[in-house]
């Protein structure tokens, strides 16, 4: 007891002093460009908002949120609208599915994911410590029905090289699978390192209760070895941390691996865990990662400023990461202008490109919202506004398949058909009552107005004055100025630009 | 045999394979005199074979892990063999169940492989294995069979029409598909056979005119936007709806219409969703396409075994006999890579409720066609629970499919920084001819 309350009262003085040396959105832009090189320019109102209501939310802004923001005049609307986003339901949604994406494998089953997605969605709408996400992955026990955080090992069905594996990808961003079976010239773990580290999981259990049932416990006893041939089984390992350290004096191996993933110096800052995780919510904001790849990260000891600085900030912060994400959404480097990038190769330093393809289920909720359809239409029935929802969602979900694929919607000859000739798409694009072209034709007076507001509410910007002309030309070629605009709104929605983060 | 220099079919053999192979199709099919031919027959009346179709290969997917000794190795003097009768094929030793008539009579166009072997049991992860011949990494997303397939095809035949990789059956999320292969290569995806395909035909009320000039709008965007982001992701989406613009009004999409066949065909192939799905496969082959996947789901019998893989395996040999008859009769057999498998076997022992439940450890498949050896290959045990003579792992077996397609399995992919060998299974010589 007294024990517990002198370590929470040194808690309270290591949070103490560190208040005094926050990590502020100006100290992470200076580290940002010393790496990347220089940010001119923050973008303008309506960029902005697409942007980060993309990455957190998983949408884009309507037209009203939108012109909202823009005449917006108080000071500090940026950071409010973070703020609103990050404590939103949809972020909870979005940001617990993303999480969800990275803890399955690609072939986990229905149930599986779904289960999984849900639980991972509350964490993020609890914005529960990482730490604590972390260790209830790692180390809880149970059925799978009693606690849905066991899901995420049972993937692995009790294999400890496999649990080892995928646990080091997750939550100390790197990569054992050479090791697994080899020292590899080039890699950075021994073979020995590989197998030192899988004993943690080496009395992890599985035991099946029934069709589709459960339970993962820990055995008391065993050691970890592995097959060296059909015949001999290999000496038994010890369990340790992958830097060494030994692990072998708790009788409870994944708690004590848990509690070590966010020990080491400055409270964890330079541990592979936090160092992990901002890696992995710097790449989700920008596209790229900080350092080496997102399972592939260095030891400790070398790092950039920038990675120092946000890891300490996490810690800081308690391993939270709706702060973590609202200090890079603050920061001048996340809201610059978008730069011309055509001729800058991909190798080269530089400013990380803010063009990427959308995922899948931004893309349909992009589609929703740009044709009016993300709230019901006056006189619509709730109900069935929702199941009109879902099924547009589960069309243009089911050709964008997975959330994880690198390209853009229209990528493939099938997605590309439903652009051109798909039946609920080009409904929605129609110029009949109750459809945006229709209230737009009606509505608002001139050609000019119109051609603004249209590419406002599909591209959320303003077109450039050589666009506003080449499609007031083509508006007037001919006197079918009802087709002449569903065309127009067709091959805004149709264009990589809608389909990409920028 | 005397034929006319400037015979179409004459010209596109010359021009077959070249990178101007595509260019000629077009012209050809669009020269004046296009109506005076009949396309399988030259001006002798002799009858030449399909030309518009290029190296192919057709999967038969047995989804849900098929019984081995129910399709391609039964064991009839075991207890294990249950009650599975056999019949004599062409091939000398080959026994297959009675469900199979048509394709014991045929079996001399069929290579059996009694002797595949895997570790994974699961389905998900089972048709992961099978279908990329690789284990799940999780930093790479490696490219199906089929994908692969296509590849292959298109890079000796160049580029068709209609895409070049197509899957005929249900969609599930986490399926493998073309990995680190081009988007052009992703399975363009077809529920049923019978069921019109969505999104193939524009809506009535939009004319060509109006669709050529939705393209010229977006055009002028896409060369505005590829300025700013990569050119190289402009550029894929505006292949892709070129390509599906250029569908309209082609020959080539009626090889989704199934009327066009007599009802005699459609009824050779056999009256239901997986023969229909055979009959589409060869009519999109001979329209150019690369590569087919057809699905026949069922094959999961935990329970009532015997009774569900007499109705499945009558269903497989209809269509497959079918297929394999139509493909040979337009000279395409040698073109075409047949392969019938599924993602594992099931249990020699039977369960208590009349079933088997799975079984990786011994497991068979079946080539035909394209560089495909007649015979049987591998060996099981008498009581079917072991492999006895010649064991064919997943990796072998798919990089002898690869070769089979013409594509060397040690080719190298660039991933980033890193290559990536196709396969580093060992292609089995026995398997395919000289």
């Amino acid at each position: 007891m007294l024990c517990k309350l002198i370590k929470s009262l040194a808690l309270i003085l290591i949070l103490g002093q560190s208040a005094g040396a926050e990590v502020t959105p100006g100290d992470i832009d200076k580290a940002f460009q010393e790496q990347f090189g220089e940010v001119k320019d923050r973008c303008d109102d309506r960029a902005f908002l697409r942007r980060m209501t993309l990455d957190i939310e998983g949408r884009i802004p309507n037209l009203e949120e939108a012109r909202a923001f823009v005449t917006d005049r108080s000071s500090g609307k940026r950071l409010k609208a973070i703020k609103r986003a990050l404590q939103s339901e949809s972020s909870a949604r979005f940001l617990g599915q993303r999480f969800a994406e990275r803890l399955l494998e690609k072939n986990a089953n229905a149930a599986i994911r779904k289960l999984l997605t849900n639980w991972s969605a509350q964490s993020s709408a609890k914005n529960r410590s990482f730490k604590d996400i972390a260790a209830d992955l790692i180390s809880k026990e149970g059925k799978a029905g009693d606690d849905f955080s066991t899901l995420f090992l049972l993937q692995y069905r009790g294999n400890a090289p496999d649990t080892a594996t995928a646990v080091a990808r997750q939550f100390l961003g790197v990569s054992l699978d050479c090791a697994r079976c080899h020292d590899h010239p080039f890699a950075d773990w021994k073979q020995s390192q590989f197998h030192e580290f899988a004993a943690n999981f080496g009395r992890l259990r599985v035991r099946r209760l029934g069709q589709q049932q459960f339970e993962l416990y820990e055995s008391p006893i065993g050691d970890y070895r592995f097959k060296l041939n059909k015949a001999k089984l290999s000496k038994p390992f010890k369990p340790k941390a992958i830097d060494g350290t030994d692990l072998s004096a708790s009788p409870k191996r994944r708690k004590a691996l848990a509690k070590w993933l966010t020990a080491g110096p400055k409270d964890g800052a330079e541990s592979y865990f936090a160092r992990a995780q901002v890696n992995r919510v710097f790449e989700e904001l920008f596209g790229v990662p900080l350092i080496g790849a997102i399972t592939d990260i260095n030891a400790p000891g070398n790092d950039p400023q920038l990675l120092k600085l946000l890891a300490k900030a996490f810690v800081e912060s308690d391993f939270r990461l709706r702060e973590l994400r609202q200090l890079l959404l603050q920061t001048k480097s996340y809201q610059r202008k978008a730069e011309l990038a055509a001729t800058k190769d991909k190798d080269s330093e530089g400013l990380p490109t803010l063009h990427r393809p959308l995922r899948a289920d931004q893309i349909a909720a992009a589609f929703l919202t740009a044709t009016g359809r993300d709230k019901p239409a006056p006189g619509e029935l709730k109900f069935l506004h929702i199941a009109m929802k879902r099924s547009l969602t589960k069309e243009l979900q089911d050709l964008a398949g997975d959330n994880t694929k690198e390209q853009a919607f229209g990528s493939s000859t099938r997605q590309a058909l439903r652009l051109i000739n798909g039946e609920a798409f080009n409904g929605l694009i129609k110029a009949r009552p109750g459809r945006i072209l229709h209230s737009l034709l009606k509505e608002v007076p001139s050609h000019r107005r119109r051609l603004r507001e249209l590419c406002e509410r599909v591209l959320m910007r303003l077109p450039t004055n050589t666009e506003l002309s080449r499609w007031l030309a083509f508006i007037k070629a001919g006197p079918d100025t009802k087709e002449r605009y569903e065309d127009l709104y067709w091959a805004l929605l149709a264009s990589t630009e809608f389909a990409c983060q920028r | 045999m005397t034929i006319n220099p400037l015979n179409r079919r004459n010209f596109l053999k010359a021009s077959f394979g070249s990178a101007l192979g595509l260019a000629a199709t077009r012209m050809a099919w669009t020269s004046p005199d296009k109506r005076n031919y009949d396309p399988d027959f030259n001006e002798q009346g002799e009858f030449i074979g399909n030309t518009k179709s290029g190296p192919a290969c057709i999967i038969l997917w047995l989804q849900g892990g098929p019984s081995q000794l129910e399709t391609w190795d039964p064991k009839p003097n075991h207890k294990n063999g249950g009650s599975t009768k056999t019949i004599k094929t062409k091939t000398p030793g080959l026994l297959l169940p009675s469900a199979f008539p048509r394709l014991a009579a045929r079996s001399d166009m069929l290579n059996v492989v009694r002797s595949l072997h895997s570790k994974e049991g699961d389905h998900n992860r089972a048709t992961y294995f099978v279908k990329t011949g690789q284990k799940p990494l999780a930093n790479m997303r490696f490219p199906t069979f089929g994908a692969v397939a296509a590849y292959a095809a298109q890079e000796s035949a160049g580029e068709a029409i209609l895409p070049p990789y197509l899957r005929i059956g249900p969609n599930r999320p986490g399926l493998p598909d073309q990995g680190y292969l081009s988007s052009e290569f992703s399975p363009f995806l077809v529920d049923r056979a019978n069921s019109r395909i969505r999104d193939l035909q524009a809506p009535k009320d939009l004319s060509a005119s109006r669709q050529k000039r939705r393209a010229g709008l977006l055009e002028k965007m896409e060369k505005e936007y590829s300025r700013k982001a990569s050119p190289g992701l402009v550029q894929r989406r505006r292949k892709a709806i070129q390509k599906a613009l250029g569908f309209r009004g082609k020959d080539e999409i009626k090889a989704f219409d199934l009327s066009q066949e007599s009802a005699r065909t459609r009824s050779r192939y056999g009256q239901n969703n997986f023969g229909q799905s055979c009959l589409m496969a060869r009519r999109l082959v001979e329209n150019g396409v690369r590569c087919v996947e057809v699905v026949q789901d069922g094959w999961d019998t935990h329970e009532n075994n015997f009774q569900r893989t007499s109705q499945l395996g009558n269903q497989l040999d209809q269509g497959f006999s079918a297929l394999l008859d139509d493909l040979k009769a337009r000279k395409m057999l040698s073109k075409t890579l047949i392969l019938c498998m599924g993602e594992f076997g099931r249990t020699p022992v039977i369960n208590k409720r009349g079933g088997r439940d799975h079984f990786p450890s011994v497991f068979g498949a079946v080539l035909a066609g394209r560089n495909i050896k007649s015979g049987v290959y591998g060996e099981s045990s008498k009581d079917g629970l072991s492999i006895v003579k010649n064991p064919v792992t997943i990796p072998d077996l798919f990089a002898t499919t690869v070769k089979a397609m013409g594509l060397s399995p040690s080719k190298e992919f660039q991933m980033g920084e890193r290559p990536i060998t196709l396969s580093k299974g060992k292609v089995i010589k026995d398997i395919l001819k000289g």
